[in-house]
């Protein structure tokens, strides 16, 4: 099933715009996919694009696709700001095969301006939401979004 | 296409032929050509398959490369007590994962299946 649902949602991409840019990386095998996402406008975000890897496993869509942010790019408390990994339940236990890789990656945007305290993968900035600390929460994000761009230039740089 | 025997056919949708009623006198118009034209469609609730996005009463994605030569397996449908339907291929590899509609979440019973 993989590969032809998978050509199906390419196709469906295409022809709808593909407005999250959501590209194989390789054409003819289409298990690696990448995702360039523009930081939500009014969100902390706003002005830095951030890669989404997205690795299609080989029961796909039985099993949800991993999909993971560049390590040390995303500064948000359901992202381990390590590893890129991403903590969602329509990922996890929620997963349903009739997803496709463009629900995925409109959760992932809901994510980013809906973060949630309870299940931080980012324990720093888990606890300020929990607390309520917003100035807090937002100069940390801030800093981490800065501090990365004056290290790396671009937060999509492609590893 | 083999279920198109199974539908009813509108009998209406042919065009009607236009009857000589006066023979002797000298024809309006006379018909040299004409094409008929019908309509059909599923009297069911049916759509795309969920899971693998191919039309339901089609083979799914999986069989679709040996639905031409291969007429043994049989591509069949699937209804849940919750009235969504999938292949039973597509179903049948979900509920392995986890048994629950893939639309509503509800638990997976298997009320019928069929074409």
């Amino acid at each position: 099933m993989n590969n032809s649902r998978l050509l199906k949602e390419w196709k469906q991409l295409i022809k709808s715009g593909n407005k999250y840019n959501i590209t194989p990386i390789t054409d003819e095998d289409l298990t690696h996919w990448q995702c360039i996402l523009q930081g939500p406008n009014k969100s902390l975000y706003q002005g830095f694009n951030f890669t989404l890897k997205i690795l299609i496993p080989i029961d796909y869509p039985m099993s949800p696709p991993q999909v993971k942010f560049i390590p040390n790019t995303m500064p948000h408390p359901n992202v381990d700001w390590n590893t890129g990994v991403l903590c969602l339940d329509v990922l996890k236990n929620m997963w349903s095969p009739i997803f496709n890789l463009q629900y995925i990656v409109e959760c992932v945007i809901r994510l980013l301006n809906e973060p949630n305290g309870d299940s931080p993968l980012n324990l720093e900035l888990g606890t300020l939401l929990r607390l309520g600390d917003h100035s807090g929460y937002n100069g940390l994000i801030k800093y981490y979004l800065h501090h990365h761009q004056s290290h790396h230039g671009d937060a999509n740089i492609i590893i | 296409m083999s279920e198109v025997d199974k539908m009813d056919v509108d009998v209406e949708s042919v065009p009607p032929v236009v009857t000589e009623t006066q023979p002797d006198k000298k024809k309006k118009f006379e018909i040299k050509k004409w094409t008929a034209v019908a309509f059909w469609s599923w009297d069911i609730a049916v759509d795309n398959c969920a899971i693998c996005r191919n039309h339901i009463m089609e083979p799914c994605i999986e069989c679709q490369p040996m639905a031409i030569s291969d007429t043994e397996t049989e591509c069949v449908a699937a209804w849940g007590t919750c009235g969504h339907a999938f292949h039973l291929h597509c179903i049948s590899k979900w509920i392995k994962t986890r048994e629950a509609c893939p639309l509503d979440n509800q638990r997976w019973q298997l009320a019928k299946c069929g074409k």
